[in-house]
């Protein structure tokens, strides 16, 4: 049978191609001073790539065994408690007046960070075990 | 604490010596079972315990029973 981590790729490779999908639409809106229906077209365009993204993800997560899918689960675990708390905090001190509207990048670099953070964490815990 | 309490509810197994006795490395016995070398490694060493359906896959491979090859303690 083959292995079906063979295929793994880093997922720092994962953070990069996802931080430049999030990039590059955002350059094209704001940047190009395009018309408004070329506006669109970048957005739907840059919604098709992530639901792409999406879909290579889920294809990923159906291909890794146990160890890894519960890596992933930990990490998405960990990404969307951790994004709650911190967009919470920040929603809060918006409205108190000290900190600006959040802008959808910095909403979407969050919880990328912290689906790595997760992801490390995971595994430093499973290092972490005493070995028998 | 948690690593602790991890650690004293591990379940000891006896793969490394069913592994060696067949001399399959690591990654023989991860394609067996269809997941990865790094996976086998961490059930050998106590990190990880694997699943119920694995942990019969396991069984079935070596041709025992469950709880001669995992040990609870």
């Amino acid at each position: 049978m083959k292995n079906p981590c063979a295929q793994l790729i880093p997922h720092w490779v994962s953070f990069v191609v996802v931080f430049l999908a999030l990039v590059l639409p955002h350059v094209l809106i704001d940047g190009l001073g395009a018309t408004s229906a070329l506006r669109l077209g970048v957005a739907l365009a840059g919604i098709a790539w992530f639901a792409w993204l999406a879909w290579r993800r889920a294809v990923r997560y159906r291909r890794l065994d146990e160890l890894h899918q519960r890596i992933e689960l930990e990490s998405l675990a960990t990404a969307f408690a951790g994004s709650f708390l911190v967009f919470v905090a920040y929603w809060l001190l918006q409205l108190s007046g000290v900190l600006p509207p959040l802008r959808g990048l910095y909403f979407m670099l969050v919880m990328l960070t912290l689906m790595n953070m997760g992801t490390d964490g995971a595994w430093q815990r499973i290092l972490r075990r005493r070995p028998r | 604490m948690a690593a602790d309490s991890e650690t004293a509810t591990a379940v000891k197994n006896r793969l490394r010596v069913l592994r060696a006795e067949r001399e399959w490395s690591q990654a023989d016995l991860a394609d067996r079972l269809g997941v990865s070398r790094q996976t086998v490694n961490f059930i050998e060493t106590g990190r990880y315990d694997p699943s119920l359906p694995l942990a019969f896959k396991v069984a079935r491979l070596f041709r025992q029973a469950i709880e001669d090859i995992f040990d609870p303690e």
